[in-house]
């Protein structure tokens, strides 16, 4: 018997640097250490049956990571997060837990979009940030080069709202597309589009989009 | 430059180095104290990249015993990588400990891990970059105490310009002694003037080395004529400090987010070694034999996967196979962990068909490679290094190997030992193609054999010690034929740069002398040294020129048997007379057993009485000592 769970979890400043294989790693050693029976893969070369919905690019934080793990035995969820609190890392912590069917989509598979709200270091003001944003939107499409290959960013971009701006700083909320085959969006190159390629920036996840 | 602004410009340099998690710490199981509310701060440094330095067993110890103290501090600091030094020094940032992000001129006590002599340069690195005067000679009540420990400071004095104190041996019980004296005296001294009696009084706990203490003489030749102390009351010679029975083994190891090294816990299951291989440093300077209890060794394990969670628990020692209860341990441990997904490693193991026994016994899903160190290819050779095994044993053990379904052997060698011809160069080659032929037996193409072919460097505290560094005309000759031999299919092999192990020779062989040329290759911007893309032997070779020193006086000369040497006044316990002894059978072919079956001598025992009489009869290997015996000795 298997049954699957559904955590949504933070990560803050402090583990902004942790990359993606790091951190699956860091998981299967936070569920050995909080002692949950975690499935593994048969075969020559068992694997836990831990999966994320997408990777969070380096250098970002997030308040809706979203992973699956498979136990052995069923458990209570406020039980799991019990055993999981003293287990995490500074920086990572449990936003909920649910039990998911077994045979429900794969993470990767049913999400589509990855929403981020950014702030960048920026003299600018509201009407300039707006200005970009609106070239940005009305552009038929953008092309980028990332490691060697030519795309367009401007179909992956699905909104951009200009949340606030003061004096040294603009923030903006911007939803793109996170989805298998259709292609997935980068924060930062979306703020490399519109100008703000070298400029300090903290980049926030707040929210992942799965097809219902 | 406060832990405050160094956390702010952090966010503007991190995001532009290379694996930027290996400067934030914030790893599981760091410890970060309140700064302000913990009277005496240490900071534990490794002198290379945090990878390598997360996986050091001595630092994972030490740095366990000093935050257990109560008003002690301990945190980490390693080499920033070459990227991430340009930005600490464009930005103005000092270099900083992880945990609290203190600039390193801020602690008090700077713990140097000196494993090897290559990483010296990297020391000068990080004094420079915390802004703490890289001479010892030129710091003042304003700066930290720099102290430094580990095997290559069994011969401190190529960096006693640098460093105020080495800690000679075992640092479990001294670490704490240091820290004591240095606290009592800063807190005491009203008049802010602590330095000098800090340094004198570390001189008087045992093991304690403190260079500027002792006068250097040499004659007209370039040989040391003498080491002498130059105040009364310090010792004239400095024995190591040892640890009568091995303390508990640390289980809260710090996890960390990146790929590291070794990705695992470790427990010592024993120190020190028995085998009295003649070129082996580790096996004279960590006598006597001390063995970790089973049961110990099983419960360490099991808080090490609940506190840790790492996949992975190495079982660590020189000799795997000679620790006594092995097969009673390997049986509980693959008992209780099969299955679990946990990976046991059990490296140094003999080369005899009972180590593919107890490897089988924790065999756990992946199956990675089988390792044997033979170091020599031939039985004459074998016999000269105190490392005999016949070669039918090496095949017999190679092919249990591989009819146990291992696809892959690494052997260890070494070239350039004492004497050795390019026929035993040769041999090294057959012997390696002879294991490949039986593994392609079971495995036909999978079959793998791996040749670590490293280069011999006669280490101080060894009986090889009179002997010479082979000449780099025969290094080259000898590594052309390994190169040409392994061409085919099925080999593969690695090797040690001539110019690596000369660095190492003339570093580890050295004298005070050094001191200046360490300093001076730094400034020609060595740094890194023991990683080959960065080891620049002609800003080396420079260096000893300007102070008219020559790199093959150190490495490259006999030495005749009276002479004295730079580490003559660091006791190891083992006596020159013994290692001189051992030398002579060497030339004569002669072996000694492992010293459990019989006692040489070599020492150890007078030179530990005392602690020897207080412990258990199975703490050691040695044989217990008698108190008539010490009786006679006192008279």
């Amino acid at each position: 018997m298997s049954n699957r769970y559904r955590i949504i979890f933070t990560r803050d400043r402090t583990v902004r640097f942790v990359g993606h294989l790091d951190l699956a790693k860091t998981w299967e050693r936070v569920l050995r250490r909080a002692d949950l029976p975690v499935a593994f893969s048969q075969g020559f070369h068992p694997l836990p049956k831990i999966t994320f919905a997408s990777a969070l690019p380096v250098g970002c934080t997030s308040e809706a990571e979203v992973m699956d793990v498979v136990l052995t035995e069923p458990i209570a969820p406020s039980d799991m997060a019990a055993r999981l609190a003293p287990a995490l890392p500074a920086g990572i912590a449990i936003a909920s837990i649910t039990e998911v069917p077994l045979n429900a989509p794969a993470l990767q598979a049913a999400l589509r979009w990855a929403e981020y709200v950014v702030t960048v270091e920026t003299d600018e003001t509201r009407e300039q940030v707006e200005s970009l944003v609106q070239t940005f939107l009305a552009a038929p499409s953008l092309m980028r080069e990332r490691r060697g290959k030519s795309y367009d960013l401007r179909p992956l971009a699905l909104s951009l709202i200009v949340k606030a701006v003061s004096a040294s700083s603009a923030q903006i909320a911007m939803r793109l597309l996170a989805d298998a085959s259709a292609g997935t969006g980068r924060p930062d190159e979306v703020l490399a589009a519109l100008g703000w390629a070298d400029a300090p920036a903290q980049i926030h996840r707040r929210e992942l989009g799965f097809e219902t | 430059m406060d832990a405050t602004s160094i956390e702010k410009n952090l966010d503007r340099i991190l995001p532009k180095v290379d694996k930027p998690a290996r400067y934030t710490g914030g790893e599981f199981n760091s410890i970060a104290k309140n700064w302000e509310a913990t009277p005496f701060h240490a900071v534990l440094a490794f002198p290379d990249i945090y990878e390598l330095g997360m996986s050091n067993l001595g630092l994972a110890i030490l740095y366990d015993i000093l935050n257990r103290q109560p008003g002690v501090l301990a945190e980490r600091v390693y080499t920033p990588w070459p990227d991430m030094e340009a930005q600490l020094r464009a930005a103005s940032v000092p270099l900083y400990s992880l945990e609290t992000k203190h600039p390193l001129s801020e602690f008090d006590l700077i713990g140097f891990s000196l494993p090897y002599e290559q990483l010296y340069t990297n020391v000068l690195t990080m004094l420079d970059l915390g802004g703490v005067p890289l001479l010892a000679s030129e710091r003042d009540e304003r700066h930290p105490i720099v102290i430094a420990g580990g095997h290559a400071t069994y011969n401190p004095d190529p960096m006693a310009d640098f460093i105020d104190a080495f800690v000679i041996g075992e640092g479990e019980e001294v670490i704490v002694e240091v820290v004591e004296t240095i606290r009592e005296i800063k807190s005491r001294v009203e008049s802010g003037e602590w330095r000098a009696e800090v340094l004198r009084r570390l001189a008087d706990i045992p093991g304690v080395y403190v260079p500027r203490f002792y006068d250097v003489e040499y004659h007209a030749d370039g040989t040391l004529a003498s080491v002498t102390p130059n105040v009364e009351g310090v010792p004239a010679r400095v024995t190591k400090r040892i640890t009568p029975i091995l303390p508990p083994p640390v289980t809260r190891f710090i996890v960390p987010f990146v790929d590291v090294t070794h990705n695992r816990a470790v427990v010592e299951i024993q120190r020190g070694c028995t085998r009295g291989c003649r070129f082996c440093h580790a096996g004279m300077v960590t006598r006597p034999v001390r063995e970790r209890p089973v049961e110990e060794i099983l419960q360490a394990i099991d808080a090490m996967v609940r506190e840790t969670g790492f996949e992975e628990v190495a079982l660590l020692s020189l000799s795997s196979s000679d620790y006594s209860h092995i097969s009673e341990l390997v049986r509980a441990i693959g008992d209780k962990y099969s299955g679990k997904h946990l990976s046991i490693s059990l490296p140094s193991l003999r080369i005899e068909s009972f180590s593919v026994d107890l490897a089988e016994m924790l065999k756990e899903g992946r199956q990675t490679g089988f390792t044997f160190a033979p170091e020599a290819a031939t039985e004459a050779m074998r016999r000269r290094i105190n490392k005999f095994i016949p070669d039918q044993q090496m095949l017999d053990t190679a092919r249990e190997v591989f009819a146990r379904g291992w696809r892959t052997i690494k052997l260890y060698f070494m070239i350039g030992h004492p004497d050795e011809t390019l026929d035993d160069v040769q041999a090294i080659a057959d012997l390696a193609k002879a294991v490949l032929k039986e593994g392609r037996k079971i495995h036909g193409k999978a079959a793998q054999v791996n040749i670590g072919c490293s280069t011999f460097v006669p280490k101080p505290h060894t009986p090889f010690q009179w002997t010479a560094l082979d000449s780099e005309e025969s290094i080259r000759a000898k590594q052309s034929l390994l190169k040409r031999e392994f061409r085919g299919p099925g080999l593969k092999l690695s090797w040690t740069e001539p110019e690596q192990t000369l660095l190492e020779a003339f570093l580890s062989r050295g004298d005070r002398r050094l001191g200046p040329v360490i300093l001076r290759a730094w400034q020609l911007g060595s740094k890194f040294d023991a990683w080959d893309e960065h080891l620049n032997i002609a800003a080396w070779k420079q260096a000893l020129a300007e102070h008219r020193l020559d790199p093959e006086f150190y490495a490259r000369r006999p030495r005749p048997m009276a002479e004295v040497f730079p580490w003559d006044h660091i006791d190891i316990g083992v006596r020159k007379k013994y290692l001189a002894q051992d030398y002579q059978m060497s030339q004569a072919g002669e072996t000694r057993v492992d010293c459990r079956e019989r006692c040489f001598a070599c020492g150890i025992l007078p030179a530990f009485n005392h602690l020897r009489m207080n412990t258990p009869a199975e703490a050691w290997e040695c044989p217990p000592v008698e108190r008539r015996m010490t009786a006679l000795r006192d008279e």
